[in-house]
C-alpha cells in the first residue's frame, strides 16, 4: 500500500503549494477562504478535492492562477508550478500560465465560454495567445481537440447553446487541454450531468491524461465519485485541509472524524437500505475566525483540547490528518480514542 | 389513493418524450423513476401532476381522468428540484405554508397558523414561530426544500411526487432531506421519487422503474433491481453510479451503432448503444415477465430463456 506513494514522492511535482491562502475583503469584514494550506500534486497523479460548499475549494481553484477580482480578493504564501512562482508574479507572466502550463475549468462549463462566439474560434483564440499559429492552423487545432474530446469537427462552428450539457463539458475540457498543459485543475466537472453522462466524460478525461500524462486536481462534494477516480484525496474543511491520504486508505480507513462523517452520508448501493449518516450542524463560517479545531462544533469525538488549541497536519507513512484522536504529543481521553477508532 | 398510467404518451413538437408507458402507482409503496437526462422521468410526473397533457393513452386517480392544467387533488403534491423558484419571493414562508392549507379545507386561519407551526417543527425549521415571518430569500436551499416538503405533506396529501429534490443541495443537506422524507413515511405519506442515481433510489424507494428514452425498460423491487440488474441498461446506469465500495471499476465495452436497418421507431431504443444487440432488437421489443421483474429485453424473449443464452 506505500508503494505507490513512494513511486510518487520520487516524481517530479506539478504544483506546490506552501501556507497558501485567499482571503476576500468585504467592506470592513475579512472572509478567509484558504487558510494557508500546503499541498503538493505530483506529475501526472489525480488528486481530488472533496468537501462542503463554503469549504473554499474553488476559492482555491481560482485562487491559484489568481482568477479572482483583485480588488476583492487576495492571495498570500506560495504557489509553484515546476519551479514558477505565481504568488507576486505580474499579469502578464499569469497570462503565459494559464492554459499554456495550468488550466483551470471552472464550476458549471457555460462560465468558461462565451455565448457569443463559436467554440472553434473561442479555443483557436486560447491557443493564438500562446502560440506563433496561424488563424487557419488554429481552426484547425481547434477540430483536432474537440476530436480528441469525443466531439465531432463540426462542433467548432456550434454556439455553446446549441450543445448538451455533457458536449459543452467536453468543448471545455478540449479547451483547457488543447496546449496540453501540466496540470488541469476541474472545479465539479460534472456537477451538473446524470451518472452516465458524467461516468463518459471522466472516462474521456482519464484517456487524456493517460495520453497526454498532464496531473490533475479534481474538486467536488461528491466523494464516492473521488474515490473511484482519484490517487489521492485531500479533505478541505472551513478553508484547510483535515486529511490528504491515497485513495484506498481514505475509503477503507478514514481517520478525521469529519472524512468519516462525509464517506457516511451518502446513501450506498449494498448493506442496509436505510443505513445513512448526516453530519450534524452547519459548516463552519468563514468569516469567524474561531479557536482550536474548527469541525469541533460538528463532531462527536470532541475533546477539551479540540477547542483549546489548534491541531495541524500531520503527516506520517504518506498520509496526513490534522485531528488530536491522531496525534501522539497530546494525551485524550481514552474514551473518544476508543469511539473514533470503533 | 391509487395512480393509473396506462400507455401513456406524450410529444413535444414531433419529439417523442414518452413512450407507451404504463405503471400502476398506490400510497403505501415508495417508487422511484430512475433514467438519465432526457429519459422522460420529469415528463411523467409532470402529467401525473396534470401540469402537462398527455398525448395518447390515460391517466387516472382514484378512476378520475388526469385532466391538464386541472385542479389538483389534495391527496396528490409535488416537490419541485429547484428550491429557489417553488416559492413567490413576495411572500412570506408563514401566507405560502398557511394558503396552501388553507386551500381545499375548512381551517380558519389560526388553526391553519398552528398546524404551519407544527409542520415546520415536524420538518425541523426551529424556531417555527420565527420561521414563518421570513422570506423565501432569507433562508438557504436546504431550508426552502424542507418548506416545500412541509407545504406537500401538511395538507394531508397521501402521495407526494419529489422530482430529485436533493440535486441542487450540498451533501450533509441532501443526506438530511433525504431522511427527512424516509422519516415522513410514517404519515402514511408515500412517494414517486425520481432520481438519476441508483444508490439514492435504493434509499427511498421499495420498486424502481427504469426509464430509457421515453420507455420504461425495467421495473422490480429496489434491492433486487440494484443487486442484480437485468435491463442491459438497467447495468449501465449502475456501473455509472460511484460505489466506494466496489473495487476500481473495470470499463465495459461501450459501442454505438449508427447503421441499423429497418424503421428507428420499432427498435428497442437502446439498441444502438447496447453491448448484446442481435438483429432481434430491430422489431418491437415485448415486455418479459422475469423473476418477478418487468424486463424490455429480447435477451429475456422464451426462446433465448429456454435456449439458456440469457446472461447473468
Amino acid at each position: 500500500m506505500t508503494a505507490p506513494v513512494t513511486a510518487a514522492l520520487d516524481t517530479p511535482a506539478s504544483l506546490t503549494l506552501h501556507d497558501f491562502s485567499v482571503t476576500y475583503h468585504r467592506g470592513r469584514h475579512i472572509v478567509e477562504a484558504v487558510r494557508r494550506v500546503n499541498l503538493t500534486v505530483r506529475r501526472g497523479e489525480v488528486l481530488g478535492v472533496v468537501g462542503e460548499s463554503g469549504c473554499g475549494k474553488s476559492s482555491l481553484a481560482l485562487g491559484l492562477l489568481h482568477l479572482l477580482p483583485a480588488d476583492k480578493a487576495s492571495v498570500g504564501g506560495s504557489v509553484k508550478i515546476g519551479s514558477h512562482e505565481l504568488v507576486g508574479a505580474s499579469s502578464a507572466e499569469l497570462q503565459e500560465v494559464r492554459w499554456r502550463d495550468v488550466s483551470v475549468v471552472p464550476q458549471s462549463a457555460m462560465n468558461a465560454l462565451s455565448p457569443v462566439l463559436r467554440i472553434g474560434d473561442q479555443i483557436a483564440d486560447v491557443v493564438r495567445a500562446h502560440t506563433q499559429e496561424s488563424k487557419r492552423s488554429a481552426r484547425r487545432t481547434a477540430e483536432d481537440v474537440l476530436v480528441r474530446v469525443g466531439l465531432q469537427p463540426e462542433h467548432a462552428r456550434s454556439f455553446p447553446h446549441e450543445l448538451s450539457g455533457g458536449m459543452r463539458q467536453r468543448a471545455v475540457i478540449a479547451m483547457a487541454i488543447a496546449l496540453e498543459p501540466e496540470i488541469v485543475i476541474l472545479d465539479e466537472p460534472t456537477t451538473a450531468l446524470d451518472v452516465v453522462t458524467q461516468q463518459l466524460v471522466l472516462e474521456q478525461i482519464m484517456e487524456l491524461r493517460a495520453e497526454i500524462g498532464f496531473s490533475l486536481v479534481f474538486i467536488t462534494h461528491d466523494l464516492p465519485l473521488l474515490l473511484e477516480w482519484s490517487d489521492r484525496i485531500a479533505v478541505m474543511y472551513a478553508g484547510g485541509f483535515v486529511e490528504i491520504g491515497p485513495q484506498q486508505q481514505i475509503a477503507e480507513n478514514p481517520l478525521h472524524p469529519y472524512t468519516r462523517k462525509l464517506l457516511g452520508s451518502f446513501p450506498s448501493l449494498r448493506g442496509q437500505r436505510d443505513e445513512m449518516a448526516t453530519i450534524p450542524g452547519q459548516p463552519w463560517d468563514l468569516r469567524r475566525r474561531g479557536r482550536g479545531c474548527l469541525f469541533a462544533p460538528r463532531c462527536d469525538a470532541r475533546m477539551d483540547v479540540c477547542t483549546a488549541e489548534t491541531p495541524h497536519l500531520v503527516t506520517e507513512d504518506g498520509r496526513a490528518v490534522a485531528c488530536f484522536l491522531h496525534h501522539n504529543n497530546v494525551s485524550p481521553d481514552g474514551a473518544a480514542i476508543e469511539g473514533a477508532t470503533a | 389513493m391509487i395512480i393509473d398510467l396506462e400507455h401513456v404518451t406524450k410529444d413535444f413538437r414531433g419529439t417523442r418524450a414518452v413512450s407507451d408507458v404504463s405503471l400502476h402507482l398506490e400510497s403505501g409503496e415508495n417508487v422511484c423513476l430512475v433514467g438519465e437526462s432526457g429519459s422522460g422521468k420529469t415528463t411523467i410526473a409532470r402529467m401525473i401532476m396534470g401540469l402537462e397533457k398527455v398525448s395518447g393513452g390515460t391517466i387516472t386517480v382514484h378512476g378520475k381522468p388526469v385532466q391538464g392544467g386541472g385542479r389538483l387533488s389534495r391527496e396528490l403534491q409535488m416537490v419541485f428540484q429547484d428550491p429557489f423558484s417553488s416559492f413567490n419571493p413576495r411572500h412570506t414562508i408563514g401566507y405560502a405554508l398557511i394558503r396552501a392549507l388553507q386551500a381545499g379545507s375548512d381551517l380558519d386561519r389560526r388553526k391553519a397558523r398552528e398546524r404551519a407551526v407544527d409542520l415546520l417543527d415536524q420538518v425541523g425549521l426551529q424556531p417555527a414561530e420565527e420561521m414563518l415571518a421570513r422570506y423565501p430569500d432569507e433562508l438557504s436551499g436546504g431550508q426552502r426544500q424542507r418548506v416545500s416538503i412541509a407545504r406537500a405533506v401538511g395538507g394531508g396529501a397521501q402521495f407526494v411526487v419529489a422530482d430529485e429534490p436533493t440535486s441542487m443541495l450540498d451533501v450533509s443537506v441532501a443526506s438530511r432531506i433525504l431522511q427527512l422524507l424516509r422519516d415522513l413515511m410514517r404519515l402514511n405519506v408515500s412517494y414517486l421519487f425520481i432520481t438519476h442515481n441508483l444508490a439514492v433510489a435504493r434509499y427511498i424507494a421499495d420498486r424502481i422503474v427504469v426509464l430509457y428514452r421515453g420507455e420504461i425498460v425495467e421495473e422490480g423491487p429496489a434491492d433486487e433491481i440494484v443487486s442484480d440488474p437485468k435491463h442491459p441498461y438497467t447495468k449501465l446506469l449502475l456501473e455509472c453510479t460511484p460505489d466506494p465500495e466496489r473495487p476500481k471499476r473495470a470499463r465495459t465495452e461501450r459501442v454505438a451503432r449508427t447503421d441499423l436497418p429497418g424503421d428507428p421507431d420499432l427498435w428497442c431504443p437502446y439498441a444502438d448503444r447496447c453491448p448484446y444487440f442481435t438483429q432481434e432488437c430491430t422489431a418491437p421489443v415485448e415486455v418479459q415477465q422475469v423473476e418477478g421483474r418487468r424486463v424490455r429485453c429480447t435477451l429475456y424473449s422464451p426462446e433465448r430463456m429456454s435456449a439458456d443464452t440469457a446472461i447473468r
